[in-house]
Parts: C-alpha cells; sequence; structure tokens
C-alpha cells in the first residue's frame, strides 16, 4: 500500500508546487505569468534532464510539459517519470502546438492526465491547472486517511500482541491459579469415595464436602473467566466506558501476578466519573503492564506497600495515576522521558523493553498522555491523562 | 507437640490445606494443619515424629526457607515438598538440601499416600536407629574407666593375656572386667559388641 502513497509531506492545497517545462524561455515565460495568478510556487526548467534532476531536490504536485524539446522530448520525460517509484504518480499536462489526434494519444499513453494545445487561453490553463491540482490534493487526503486508519489498524494489532505476550508471560501464574482449586477438589473427591466405603458415611460431612467441592470448582471457572474476558479479541473501537469497570476488570486479572509476586493493589476511584470514549482493551493493557511493572518493582525492593491505583477526574481531564514504592528507575532511564518511553530500554533482568514504549504509542493513540515522574519517598509514578471532552 | 508420628502439612492455601487434611484423615493418618511455614516453626519440637508435607511456595518464609531452618535445627522430620507447574528446578534444589521426596500439584491420591507412607517409614527407620544408639550410650555410660580401657582392647581384638600384660594386671583380673562389660553392655557376642561401640562412635556425629 505505502507504494501508492503520493508523497505524505505535500504541502497544503495553496501550497503546492507546479514544474514548468519548455525548451523555449519565452513561452516558460508566458507559462510563469498566466499561472502565478493562482498563488501556488511555480518551479521552472528549460529541458527534460533539468526537470528531472529538479525532482531529485524537490517534491512537485503538478507538471505541465512541453512535448517538442531538443535532446529529449516530453514523451521521454513522462516515460522516464511514470517509471520512477516516487514520481509516477505525479499528474503530467502535455503542452504542444500539435493539434493532431495522434500526438495526443501517444500523450495519454505516456501516463499524462491531459492535454493544452498551444497556442492557449489563459483561462483554459489555469481551469485545467486548478483541476488537476484539486484531483492531486484530493488523492492526497485520501491516502492519507488510508495511512492513519493503517496506523491505527497497526496499533490495534500491536495491543493484541501485547495481551498475547502478556497472557504468555502469566501462563504460569495462571497455571498455579487453576492448579490450588483443582488439587483441592481432587483431595474432596478422594476422601469423599473413601468415606463412601465405610459402613455408615458420616452424611452431614459429606454434604459440607460437597459444598467445599462447588466452591473450589467455581474457583476455577473464575480464573478461567478472567482469562477469557482478557483475551477476547480487541474491538478496535472506543465506546463509552466506565472507568471503574475497566480497573476492576485489570485489577481482578493482575490477581495472577498479585499473589505471584506476593503483592497488593489499592484502587481509589472518584466517584460519579462521566464516561469517556476509549479503546477499553487497550485501555486495560496499558493498565495491566503498569500493574505488573509496579508489582515488580515492589517485589524487587521487597516492598510492602501496595501499589496504589488512583483514578480522579482534574478539570477537563481523566487522570489514572499508577504508584508504588519499589525500586524505581535506572536513573539514566528515568532522567530523560524520551528514552523512558522508546523500545529496548529496560532495566529489568528479563525484560525486552517494549511494555513502557508500547503503553506511551497506545496512550497516545487514544489521544491521551503518559508521563513519569519518581514516587516520594521512592519508587514510580505513571501518569496517565485523557481528555473529557472528546474532539470531533 | 506429642511424639505419636503424624502428617504436618504446611500449606497456605485453605482449599488445599483444608482438603488435603480432610483427605488424610479419610485415609487414617493423624494430621496437623499449619498456614504458614512460622506457626509450624513456632511448634516444631525434635520430638516431631512422623513427615512434614510441605508447600515450596507460600507467602511469607517460603517451604525452602523452612527446610533450611529446620536443617539448622538439626530436625530429621523427612520432607515431601508440593509444588506447582514449573516448579521442577527448585524441587530439584529441595532435594539436593535432603527433602524425601516432591510431588507436582494436582496429584492422584494414591502416589501422595505412598510417599507419605515411604517418609513415615523413614522416620520410623532413623527413631529406631535413635534409640539403639541412645540406649548404647546409656550403657557406656555405666562403665568404670577401667571397664572402658578393657573393652577398648576387646574391641581391637587382644586377648586377655595381652591387655593383662599392656595394663599390668592378673589375666583374672581381666576376666572379670571383661564379664562385666558384656553384663553391662547387654550382650554375649563379641561382634554385637563391637558393633555397638562402632554405631557410638559414628553416632555421636549424628545426634
Amino acid at each position: 500500500m505505502a507504494a501508492h502513497l503520493p508523497d505524505l509531506r505535500s504541502p497544503d492545497w495553496q501550497q503546492q508546487q507546479i514544474l514548468l517545462v519548455d525548451d523555449n524561455a519565452q513561452n516558460l515565460k508566458v507559462l510563469y505569468e498566466t499561472l502565478s495568478v493562482m498563488g501556488h510556487k511555480l518551479l521552472v526548467a528549460n529541458s527534460g534532464l533539468k526537470a528531472l534532476s529538479m525532482l531529485k531536490a524537490t517534491s512537485v504536485d503538478l507538471i505541465l510539459l512541453d512535448i517538442m524539446m531538443p535532446e529529449m522530448d516530453g514523451f521521454e520525460v513522462c516515460g522516464r517519470l511514470k517509471a520512477h517509484p516516487e514520481w509516477k504518480n505525479i499528474p503530467v499536462i502535455f503542452l504542444s502546438a500539435l493539434d493532431d489526434l495522434d500526438a495526443k494519444l501517444k500523450g495519454f499513453e505516456a501516463g499524462a492526465v491531459d492535454y493544452i494545445t498551444k497556442p492557449f487561453q489563459s483561462r483554459e490553463v489555469i481551469a485545467r491547472v486548478a483541476t488537476h491540482l484539486r484531483l492531486r490534493h484530493l488523492e492526497w487526503q485520501q491516502a492519507l486517511a488510508n495511512a492513519r486508519q493503517q496506523i491505527e489498524w497497526q496499533r490495534e494489532q500491536l495491543a493484541q500482541v501485547a495481551r498475547l505476550a502478556t497472557l504468555g508471560e502469566m501462563a504460569a501464574g495462571i497455571a498455579h491459579e487453576v492448579n490450588q482449586p483443582l488439587t483441592a477438589i481432587l483431595n474432596y473427591t478422594s476422601a469423599a469415595q473413601r468415606l463412601l466405603t465405610k459402613p455408615a458415611p458420616d452424611s452431614s460431612l459429606l454434604g459440607e464436602m460437597l459444598e467445599k467441592l462447588d466452591i473450589q470448582a467455581r474457583r476455577a471457572g473464575d480464573v478461567i473467566q478472567r482469562v477469557r474476558t482478557f483475551a477476547r479479541q480487541p474491538s478496535g473501537e472506543a465506546t463509552a466506558l466506565n472507568i471503574a469497570d475497566v480497573v476492576r476488570d485489570t485489577v481482578l486479572f493482575a490477581e495472577v501476578d498479585i499473589r505471584r509476586l506476593k503483592g497488593q493493589v489499592v484502587t481509589e476511584v472518584e466517584a460519579n466519573l462521566p464516561s469517556i470514549k476509549l479503546d477499553s482493551v487497550q485501555l486495560q493493557q496499558v493498565l495491566l503492564n503498569l500493574i505488573r511493572n509496579a508489582l515488580e518493582a515492589t517485589a524487587e525492593a521487597n516492598g510492602e506497600s501496595p501499589v496504589i491505583l488512583r483514578v480522579r477526574r482534574m478539570g477537563i481531564l481523566l487522570q489514572i495515576m499508577v504508584e508504588d514504592q519499589g525500586s524505581g528507575l535506572r536513573a539514566d532511564i528515568a532522567d530523560i522521558a524520551e528514552k523512558l518511553f522508546s523500545p529496548f530500554n529496560t532495566s529489568k533482568k528479563d525484560g525486552m523493553g517494549i511494555g513502557l514504549s508500547l503503553c506511551h504509542t497506545l496512550v497516545q493513540g487514544q489521544g491521551g498522555q503518559l508521563t513519569y515522574r519518581p514516587n516520594q519517598p521512592r519508587g514510580c509514578r505513571f501518569v496517565i491523562e485523557f481528555p473529557l471532552v472528546t474532539a470531533t | 507437640m506429642a511424639s505419636e508420628p503424624k502428617v504436618y502439612v504446611v500449606e497456605d492455601d485453605e482449599a488445599v490445606r483444608d482438603s488435603l487434611m480432610i483427605m488424610l484423615r479419610a485415609a487414617d493418618y493423624p494430621v496437623e494443619g499449619f498456614s504458614s511455614a512460622d506457626d509450624f516453626l513456632a511448634q516444631w519440637s525434635e520430638q516431631c515424629r512422623g513427615c512434614l508435607v510441605l508447600d515450596i511456595r507460600m507467602p511469607g518464609m517460603d517451604g525452602m526457607t523452612l527446610q533450611k531452618e529446620l536443617n539448622h535445627r538439626q530436625s530429621l522430620l523427612p520432607i515431601i515438598f508440593v509444588t506447582g507447574h514449573g516448579d521442577v528446578p527448585l524441587a530439584v534444589e529441595a532435594m539436593k538440601e535432603g527433602a524425601v521426596d516432591f510431588i507436582q500439584k494436582p496429584y492422584a491420591e494414591r502416589t501422595l499416600l505412598q510417599k507419605i507412607d515411604q517418609a513415615m517409614g523413614i522416620d520410623a527407620e532413623q527413631q529406631q536407629v535413635l534409640q539403639e544408639l541412645q540406649s548404647i550410650k546409656e550403657r557406656l555410660a555405666t562403665l568404670t574407666d577401667r571397664e572402658r580401657e578393657v573393652m577398648q582392647m576387646m574391641v581391637e581384638g587382644k586377648a586377655n593375656k595381652v591387655i593383662a600384660i599392656d595394663l599390668d594386671i592378673s589375666q583374672r583380673t581381666v576376666e572379670i572386667h571383661r564379664a562385666r562389660v558384656m553384663q553391662k553392655m547387654g550382650t554375649h557376642s563379641l561382634a554385637h559388641l563391637v558393633r555397638m561401640v562402632l554405631a557410638a562412635d559414628q553416632g555421636s556425629a549424628l545426634a
């Protein structure tokens, strides 16, 4: 897809550049004067070769190309343009005194978008140039929209890959969480079978054990349910979210790590927060990453303090803070925000340095901001802010 | 803690602990449960008999640390480690530290009971050896210095005549000492006496 994109650095409508190519200085002068009223930036070249070398240095949105030129004629220049990966989408209008059908057709075959016969009418040239520039601009806008869509899609894919990677990292913990109730269930059933072989089985004890079995089976089911909630395909759509629900679900899922790292997460969510339009899956991924980092840092420092997740409204912003009293960031990373959120920087033993950079990308993609401050007296504080007024 | 052999269960997960204790009681094992390593240590004494079924991962003091502490206190209680998924490296470490066995959750009742029987067997054997050693030591303590000297030479295989010359006493006196030693040590056979003396020498390093 990227190969078909026009140059995305293309300037605005008024700042589009037009290249005029003609070997005749007088013709160039007339064309220049005619088009200068349109207010676009005009470039001139008096030979095909010069035109091609100018294209190497600057980007052009439209070319007016004379056919009859010495050394390299217009058809050949056009042919070379169309064979060039970066230039092939620049619209070309042929200018020529040749008013025969064959020449016009040959021009279109060479890839031109239009043909103007000399001597020309100023108003006609202006009208044609304006039309093609507008088309070019629309095409560019469309490509830009496509590119944006593609970036958005890639971001969703990234979030999905990240959540699967997170699941993978958490697999051992999840297995442990399921193993505990399974072990209890097997113990209870073995005991029940033994009790039943006795001459007078204690039915009240058996009843009690059935109840316990039920509780343990549900406990295992809850773990699976949490994994399923987390692992479901992202919608990729922003919906009006109740932030308290997202926080609750995320913390519930983080239970696996809370138990593994013997940590604690305390949530302080302000009451009556307005709903906010965000992609819940991406937000969950970000929160989970930050919570897991905080739990790990706390465990590493043998800290007792819980990880605190605060959500509050600050004027027009929704603020989510994840704070810990853990081991903190390596000084050389913490000092430079750019470095902190760029990939492959890590102070973790087995880290890849993807987590924070991904969080940053996902938060920005949702129109928010992720910032870092050292926490007092130690540890980290990550702050996510989203505007509550949704941009149109 | 009483010295009646029992299965000590140390497991932080309430459901796992409760179910395991119910299962062991249903299989007629005396059981005592603890929710943390600290609780167990607080009640531990060298009189504890039976075996310890110990969860390897626990908040607070974990199973490995408890094992080290028990080793430090020269506990002889056999330990069966209960491990979760993927804890095999930890279990290997625990075996190096002297654990008798480990079992992975979730386990089959039969497998666990077999391991418990085996561990309790080891404990009973150890107790028997210790008791024998204790009785040998008690008997040794009743010997006089001279009897001990004579016994040492008997064990070295010296004839009464040689002992008499070495100690510069009459052969008759040696014979009397010799009879006393055999009587006090409760044996008629020189071979048995040799074994007891060897066991006492080696055992003093153990006990």
